[in-house]
């Protein structure tokens, strides 16, 4: 192996992986996710920063943009099904590839500024390329419509056609009605901290969502029982399941959950954080070292006036309202803001280590016992309230928004959009 | 005294700054490990070096429809504008910046000013709507940051009776700014690395935004703006060292022994608040910046107003 050759395994030692996740494939992404972090393999935020793209369970057109707006050198696997490979071997594997490819595309001498866009294969079209395109969500967006502020400002539709197949940015009025530019973007799949197969098409207007058009639930549905209800459904059909398993799967799940949260908010040690407790209660480890790390984390995290600061005030769901749309779970019981939802985490999460501790080998009895993310139907009624909760916020807070109600589409049935 | 260009430091300094902005990256993967329940291993510490390559290995990516000059002239602006800006930063004792201006403390203002646009554009030039919101809220975060800076910046020279930076760190031989001015430190520190939007204001590069400005951002670009973000980090901290921390002054070691071990300190204590601190977001801090960070610097300007008039200087 010659001097380039090493220089090319060593760069690509720990290459930056994509996990593309379609609704109701946790499993997979739980298991990729830690075995990312135990090996310090960077997760990549953005197709343009992605040399291995791990398909679980989405959908093969958003896997094939999304592949296509990787730069070379890049390889795509599907998860691995069945027990015969583990989803470590299969990345070794793909970085195996990976610098097999860098020796290749060398002696090819291929001109490396090739841009991927040109070859790309004709009919789908490239969603970063456009302005807004990020995310790879592939529905035509000509000739679409909006309303200005509220609908009564409609006036200023100059639509002005496109180029080089491109749609120009819309004009609409803003909440101070100035004529501004409007962008169809759509938020999902692809983004960090993101609901898993989540897909909603927002009309932007500088970092303002202005209006939401459409809510979508992409992927391909995974066999089985949703991952983070399964012990409860399995219960009600009649299995056997202990208290204690229950009640780690609720705390992971909410720990799945406030790590997504924290993600987005920016806080990125308390998010790692969040993810280590996970893993280790879904590995069975021991529950009085994750209590005791999980209470100083949750310490720090309510005294923290930074976060308080950023979540006061954000998407208000009382109780009432959210009862009245069908929206269970902590989100239903927080009664009130972003701030509110997150410390409803932590209390449940804290209140299922200790029934881990207590609960011993206590069957789970299913008709008192309710699931992490509450009655099954509970996750369709998020998705239906949250368009309400995130028209006219800024961006930022929008993201905030949904990380805080975080719903699990495995469930979900799309609603009419 | 005149503005003389002391030419041996301009090798020296691009290497300096070049390794000390790999020493930030590699501690920053430390402790990110450490953080993530690892063992801290030789592929953390050579993250840098590793990451260089490997975008040196990759395709340099486009969109469709880029503003390419617009874009290209971004990225690039980042490095070359933290070098220029460490241009009047001391590397040891008097004499050993690449030059002393008499407006020293001006200059390196103006050109990390400069970033705002720097960052405007590669955020507008990559044709991409989450790239672009995140130039918007760098621009954003500009207003919260560069007053506070300026001010504290302003209150140090008038301290040191000098717009040179030699001038400054001379004024500190007997009482280090950092002990006379403990709140122009902690604002110089908290602005500073907005200005590097590091830490909690890395929003326009946000997890939320898919990484924002460098959304689109592949190979040597990414290289090439990664790497400059850490320099200007690395001139932050530099420079904190000739205003606040009395420049090459201590005992024993040589000046510049001095200088690269307080320099080092200030980065070190940059790159580990990024963990401990959640990430603020302009809606909710301007406020902040305006209400609190500007009167505090201003009533700081008078005192010492005050105190360099009553001693006579």
């Amino acid at each position: 192996m010659g001097v380039i050759d090493r220089l090319r395994a060593f760069g690509f030692r720990r290459p930056h992986v994509l996990v593309l996740v379609g609704t109701g494939a946790t499993r997979e992404r739980l298991a990729a996710e830690r075995w990312l972090r135990t090996q310090g393999w960077p997760v990549a935020a953005t197709p343009a920063d992605t040399d291995i793209l791990l398909v679980c369970g989405a959908d093969a057109t958003i896997a094939d943009a999304v592949y296509a707006g990787m730069p070379l050198p890049k390889v795509r696997i599907e998860f691995p099904r069945g027990a015969a490979t583990t989803v470590g071997r299969a990345l070794e594997d793909a970085r195996k590839h990976l610098i097999d490819e860098t020796q290749a595309r060398a002696g090819r001498r291929d001109p490396p500024q090739v841009p991927t866009r040109q070859e790309n294969h004709a009919g789908v079209p490239e969603p970063e390329a456009e302005r807004g395109g990020h995310g790879g969500h592939l529905a035509d967006r000509g000739g679409h419509e909006h309303g200005g502020h509220g609908g009564e400002e409609h006036s200023g539709h100059l639509h002005s056609g496109e180029v080089a197949g491109l749609a120009m940015a819309d004009r609409a009025a803003d909440r101070d009605g100035l004529k501004l530019d409007v962008l169809h973007v759509p938020l999902g799949p692809v983004l960090p901290g993101w609901p898993d197969g989540l897909v909603v098409d927002v009309v932007l207007q500088g970092d303002l969502v202005q209006e939401v058009t459409a809510v979508d639930v992409s992927g391909v549905p995974a066999a089985g029982m949703p991952f983070w209800s399964a012990p409860w459904l399995a219960a009600r059909a009649g299995e056997r399941v202990s208290v204690a398993e229950a009640e780690r799967r609720r705390a992971a799940s909410h720990l799945d959950s406030l790590h997504r949260l924290l993600l987005v908010l920016g806080a990125e040690g308390d998010s790692v954080q969040c993810a280590v407790l996970r893993d280790l209660l879904l590995t069975d480890a021991e529950i009085v070292d994750v209590t005791g790390r999980f209470l100083a984390l949750s310490r720090r995290l309510r005294k923290s006036r930074t976060i308080r600061r950023m979540t006061d005030g954000l998407g208000p769901l009382s109780a009432s309202a959210a009862r009245r749309a069908g929206v269970g779970g902590p989100a239903q019981r927080g009664d009130g803001d972003v701030t509110a939802r997150m410390s409803r985490w932590l209390l449940e999460t804290g209140e299922a280590l200790l029934a881990v501790r207590n609960g011993g080998e206590a069957l789970l009895d299913a008709d008192t016992s309710e699931g992490p993310r509450g009655p099954a139907s509970a996750e369709a009624a998020l998705l239906t309230v949250l368009p309400g909760l995130i028209a006219g916020t800024e961006l930022a807070a929008a993201r905030v928004i949904v990380a805080s109600l975080d719903p699990d589409c495995a469930g979900a049935v799309v609603p009419g959009a | 005294m005149p503005d003389v260009t002391v030419w041996w430091v301009l090798p020296v300094l691009p290497v300096v700054a070049l390794a000390l902005a790999t020493f930030a990256a590699s501690l920053d993967a430390v402790l990110g490990a450490r953080v993530a329940g690892r063992v801290v291993a030789l592929d953390d510490v050579v993250t840098p070096v590793r990451e260089g390559v490997r975008l040196l290995l990759t395709q340099r990516r486009t969109t469709r429809r880029p503003d390419s000059v617009v874009w290209r002239v971004g990225i690039g602006m980042v490095p070359v504008v933290a070098l220029l800006a460490a241009a009047v930063i001391p590397l040891g004792g008097a004499g050993t910046a690449l030059s002393d201006l008499d407006i020293g403390v001006v200059w390196w203002t103006a050109w990390l000013a400069l970033l705002w646009v720097a960052l405007y554009l590669v955020g507008w030039g990559g044709n991409s709507a989450l790239s672009l919101v995140g130039g918007y809220r760098f621009v954003a975060q500009a207003l919260a940051y560069e007053m506070p800076l300026a001010i504290t910046v302003i209150t140090v020279a008038l301290a040191g009776e000098s717009l040179r930076v030699g001038a400054i760190v001379e004024a500190q031989q007997g009482l280090w700014y950092v002990v006379w001015l403990p709140v122009g430190f902690v604002v110089y520190l908290l602005t500073g690395a907005a200005a590097a939007f590091w830490g909690p204001f890395a929003t326009p590069m946000g997890a939320d935004l898919a990484g924002g400005v460098t959304v689109e951002l592949s190979g040597v670009d990414r290289l090439v703006f990664l790497a400059g973000r850490y320099l200007v980090l690395v001139v932050v901290a530099a420079f904190a060292v000739p205003l606040f921390l009395g420049g090459g002054a201590g005992p024993l070691l040589p000046d510049w022994a001095w200088v690269l071990l307080k320099t080092s300190a200030v980065l070190w204590l940059l790159v580990w608040s990024r963990r401990r601190l959640a990430a603020v977001r302009m809606d909710r801090f301007e406020e902040f910046a305006w209400v609190v960070l500007i009167p505090v610097t201003l009533v700081q300007l008078f005192v010492v107003c005050v105190i360099v008039l009553s001693t006579g200087g």
